[in-house]
C-alpha cells in the first residue's frame, strides 16, 4: 500500500530560473500535463517519495509578478489563495538575485509559507556575482537553499528544507516588504474601509494593495461585495492615486535592497562574460541573422539525416510490414474488410507512425534552443521582420519548421507567451509549405510545365508566403489593431541545458500527439478510405467522386473538373496522397509516365495552375487540423482555419486559372 | 530612469522587470531599427521601439 498523501508543494517562479528542470527532477516520468481548467495554461502535477511521504507537486506558470495581468498570474495567485499549499517554493535564479526577489516579495504577502530554492549558482558565481544564501536566509526570515539545478545539486536539501516547514506547522514570520512611506496612511484607510467585506479566503492587506495596484480583478470582486456608498468613496480614493502603483513596486524594491544589502556582492565592472562573448554574435542585427540560418540549418539537417532514414524504415518495414500481414490474414474475408484494416486503419496508424521520427528531432531542437537561452536571440533578431505582420519574433522559429512538417510547427507556438500573438501564428502556420506538399509539387510541376519548371516551381513555393505575409498584416492592421505588438522579453544568461528537462518535453509532445491528434487522424482516415470506397469498391462511383461532382459548378470557377477536386479532398489525410488519387481517378495508377502523359492530356494549363494553386493554398492535412484543435482547446478555432483557408484556395485558384486563361 | 507612461498594466510589468524610477538602465544595443537590448538591475530585457519609447530617462555622463 502506498502511504497516504501527507503534503503538496507548489513550485512558483519567474521565467528562465530553471523551475521545470526542477520539477523534472523531482517527479521524472511521474507527472502528468494538463491545462488549468477553463484555461489554456499549461498545467504539470506530479507526486514523488521522499523519506518515505509521499508528495504531490504542482508546477505553476512562471510569472513575473502576480498582477492579473496574464492568465498565467491569475492561475498562479488563484492556487495559492484558494487551494492553500502546505508549502510554496520560490525558485530563483541567483544570477538575477534582485529581479528575482520581485516575485518573492509577492509571494510574501499571500497566506502559504515560503521556501526559496536558490537556483542557477554556478551561472551566477559564473558572472561574478557572491551570494551568502545563509544571510539572505537570516535577513527574510525563511529558508534559502542553494542550488545548480542542472547539474541535480541542492534540489534533495530543497525538498528537506521544504518538510521542515511543513512539519513545523504556521509560524513563518518573515520580514515582509510594505508600501512606500508615502502611500501607508491611504493603504490604511482603504483597509479600514473594505474590512468585512472581503470574501474568505482573500487576506485584506493583499487585497489593498492590489487595489491600489489597479489591479482589474481584484477591484471588479470588491465592487461586487461592497456597498454602493463605500464603492464611490473607495473609487474617489483610487482615482485620486492612480500612480500608487509605483508605490507598491518601489515598497518591494526598498525590502529587495534592505534584503540583499548584506548577502549580495555584484561583480565589478569591464570583465567580459560568457553571455556577452555569444551575444556579440547572436544578437548583432547582421549577425545574429547569420547564426540564426546556421543553426536552423543544422536542425533541418538533421532531421534529413536522422528523421528521414528512420522515417522510411518505419513506413517501409513496419507500417508495409503490418499491411502485407493483415492482407494475408483477411485474406479469406470480405474485400471491404482487407480494405478497411490495411487501407483506412493501418493507413491511418501509419500516417501517425511516421511523424514520430521528424517530431523528435524537431522537439529536441526547440527545447534544446529553449533551455540554452538561445530561442530568446532569435526571436529578438526576427522580432523586427515578425513585427510587420502582427507576429511576435517567437513565432519565427516555429513558422519555420512548419517547412518541415505543420505539425510541430504548431505545437511549438507554445514557446509565445501572448494568447492573441499566439494564435495569429498558428492561423498562419498552415501557409508554410510542408515538405508533402513540396513533395506534391516536386511531382506535378515537371509534368504541367515541362519547359518552366523550376520557375513555376519556385513561384508557387513563395505564393503561399506571400499570402501569409500579406494576410499577418491585414488582420494585424484590421483585426487585432496591434494590440499584441508589445514586446518585452527578458534576454536570459547562457546556460548548460539539461537532458532529462528536453527528453521528458520531447516524450511528452509526443505521447500528446498520439493521444489527441493520433485518434482524429485514424478517424479521419477510414472516413476518407470509406467515402472513397463505397459504395461499389471503386472511386469513379464512389460517394466521394458524388461529392466532387456536387462541388463541380464550384471547381469550375477555378477550371476544375470533379477528378482534380477528388484529389484535393483526398489530400486532407495526407498532402502527397493528392497524386495518388489523380493516378487512380485517371486510370493509370501509380506509373508516373503514364499519369504524366493523361494529366497533361486531362488538364488544360490554366487548370492545371489553379489545381497546383489550390494544393499549395488549402486547408492543411487532418494531423495539423487536429493539433490546431490540440492547441487552441477549441474546434472554433479549427473551423475558422477551415473557412479561411478554404476561402484563400477558392480566390487564389479563380486568380489563377483566369489570368492563366488570358495569358496562354 | 525616471518614470514609466502608460497604463497599469504595463507599469506593473515593466515594475517587476525592475523598471522603477533611479533605477540604472544601460542600453547594449540599438540597431537603428526594430527592439532594443537594455540592462536593469543585472537582467538584459529586449523592448520594443514602442515600449522603449514609454520609458522616460536621465541620461548620465
Amino acid at each position: 500500500m502506498t502511504p497516504p498523501i501527507t503534503a503538496r508543494i507548489a513550485l512558483a517562479g519567474q521565467p528562465n530560473v530553471g523551475k521545470s528542470t526542477v520539477f523534472n527532477i523531482l517527479t521524472g516520468l511521474n507527472q502528468h500535463v494538463g491545462n488549468w481548467p477553463g484555461k489554456t495554461v499549461e498545467q504539470r502535477t506530479g507526486s514523488f517519495l521522499h523519506d518515505d511521504i509521499t508528495f504531490e507537486i504542482i508546477d505553476l506558470p512562471g510569472t513575473y509578478c502576480l498582477t492579473a495581468a496574464s492568465p498565467e498570474e491569475t492561475v498562479t495567485r488563484d492556487y495559492i489563495i484558494r487551494q492553500q499549499p502546505d508549502v510554496v517554493i520560490a525558485v530563483i535564479n541567483a544570477a538575477s538575485l534582485e529581479r528575482n526577489l520581485y516575485l518573492v516579495a509577492e509571494l510574501l504577502a499571500l497566506p502559504a509559507p515560503l521556501v526559496i530554492g536558490l537556483n542557477m549558482m554556478d551561472v551566477a558565481k559564473q558572472e561574478g556575482f557572491e551570494i551568502e544564501p545563509d544571510v539572505l536566509s537570516a535577513a527574510i526570515g525563511i529558508p534559502v537553499v542553494p542550488m545548480t539545478a542542472a547539474r541535480g545539486e541542492g534540489v534533495h536539501e530543497l525538498i528537506d528544507a521544504a518538510v521542515r516547514v511543513v512539519q513545523e506547522g504556521p509560524g513563518q514570520a518573515p520580514s515582509r516588504p510594505v508600501i512606500r512611506e508615502d502611500h501607508r496612511a491611504i493603504k490604511a484607510q482603504i483597509e479600514e474601509l473594505i474590512a468585512g467585506h472581503v470574501p474568505t479566503p482573500y487576506p485584506t492587506d493583499w487585497v489593498a494593495l492590489k487595489l491600489l495596484e489597479g489591479d482589474q480583478e481584484i477591484t471588479r470582486l470588491i465592487q461586487s461585495e461592497l456597498p454602493p456608498d463605500l464603492w464611490d468613496t473607495l473609487q474617489t480614493i483610487l482615482f485620486r492615486h492612480e500612480d500608487a502603483i509605483i508605490a507598491v513596486a518601489g515598497g518591494r524594491y526598498e525590502w529587495i535592497r534592505r534584503m540583499t544589502r548584506a548577502a549580495l556582492r555584484r561583480p565589478r565592472g569591464g570583465r567580459i562574460t560568457l553571455t556577452q562573448r555569444i551575444d556579440s554574435v547572436a544578437t548583432h542585427p547582421f549577425g545574429g541573422l547569420v547564426l540564426l540560418a546556421i543553426i536552423l540549418g543544422l536542425i533541418f539537417g538533421l532531421t534529413y539525416a536522422v528523421g528521414g532514414p528512420i522515417q522510411e524504415w518505419l513506413a517501409a518495414i513496419v507500417v508495409q510490414g503490418l499491411a502485407d500481414w493483415a492482407t494475408q490474414a483477411l485474406a479469406s474475408g470480405p474485400s471491404w474488410l482487407q480494405g478497411l484494416v490495411v487501407d483506412g486503419i493501418i493507413g491511418g496508424v501509419g500516417t501517425v507512425l511516421t511523424f514520430f521520427p521528424i517530431l523528435a528531432v524537431f522537439f529536441a531542437g526547440m527545447a534544446i534552443l529553449e533551455d540554452t537561452g538561445y530561442m530568446a536571440r532569435a526571436a529578438y533578431v526576427m522580432d523586427r521582420f515578425m513585427h510587420a505582420l502582427g507576429l511576435h519574433g517567437k513565432s519565427f522559429i516555429p513558422l519555420f519548421l512548419g517547412f518541415g512538417c505543420n505539425v510541430p510547427a504548431i505545437m511549438g507556438t507554445r514557446i509565445i507567451e501572448s494568447r492573441s500573438s499566439r494564435l495569429l501564428t498558428i492561423m498562419l502556420a498552415p501557409l508554410v509549405p510542408c515538405t508533402a506538399r513540396l513533395a506534391v509539387l516536386a511531382t506535378l510541376v515537371p509534368i504541367f510545365f515541362p519547359k518552366r519548371a523550376g520557375l513555376v516551381s519556385w513561384a508557387l513555393t513563395g505564393l503561399p508566403l506571400v499570402v501569409l505575409a500579406i494576410s499577418g498584416a491585414l488582420i494585424n492592421r484590421f483585426g487585432l489593431r496591434g494590440q499584441q505588438s508589445a514586446f518585452i522579453m527578458e534576454m536570459p544568461l547562457y546556460h548548460r541545458p539539461n537532458a532529462k528537462t528536453i527528453l521528458l518535453l520531447v516524450w511528452q509532445r509526443i505521447v500528446a500527439f498520439v493521444q489527441k491528434a493520433g485518434s482524429v487522424i485514424l478517424i479521419v482516415s477510414v472516413i476518407i478510405w470509406a467515402l472513397a470506397v463505397f459504395p461499389n469498391g471503386d472511386i469513379d462511383s464512389s460517394y466521394m467522386a458524388g461529392i466532387g461532382r456536387f462541388l463541380e459548378p464550384i471547381g469550375r470557377l477555378m477550371g476544375l473538373g470533379w477528378k482534380p477536386l477528388v484529389a484535393l479532398l483526398t489530400s486532407f489525410v495526407a498532402k502527397e496522397n493528392a497524386v495518388a488519387t489523380l493516378g487512380v481517378l485517371y486510370g493509370v495508377g501509380e506509373n508516373s509516365s503514364a499519369l504524366a502523359q493523361a494529366l497533361a492530356t486531362g488538364l488544360s494549363t490554366p487548370s492545371a495552375l489553379a489545381f497546383l494553386v489550390a494544393e499549395m493554398l488549402f486547408v492543411p492535412c487532418a494531423s495539423t487540423l487536429a493539433v490546431i484543435k490540440q492547441e487552441t482547446g477549441s474546434w472554433k478555432w479549427v473551423g475558422i482555419n477551415v473557412a479561411f483557408l478554404t476561402g484563400l484556395t477558392l480566390v487564389g485558384g479563380i486568380i489563377a486559372f483566369h489570368t492563366a486563361a488570358l495569358l496562354v | 530612469m525616471a518614470a514609466l507612461e502608460g497604463g497599469s498594466g504595463f507599469v506593473g510589468r515593466m515594475s517587476a522587470l525592475g523598471f522603477t524610477p533611479g533605477a540604472e538602465i544601460a542600453v547594449l544595443r540599438n540597431p537603428g531599427f526594430g527592439p532594443i537590448i537594455v540592462r536593469v538591475l543585472d537582467t538584459q530585457i529586449a523592448l520594443g521601439r514602442g515600449q522603449a519609447s514609454k520609458v522616460r530617462v536621465r541620461v548620465r555622463g
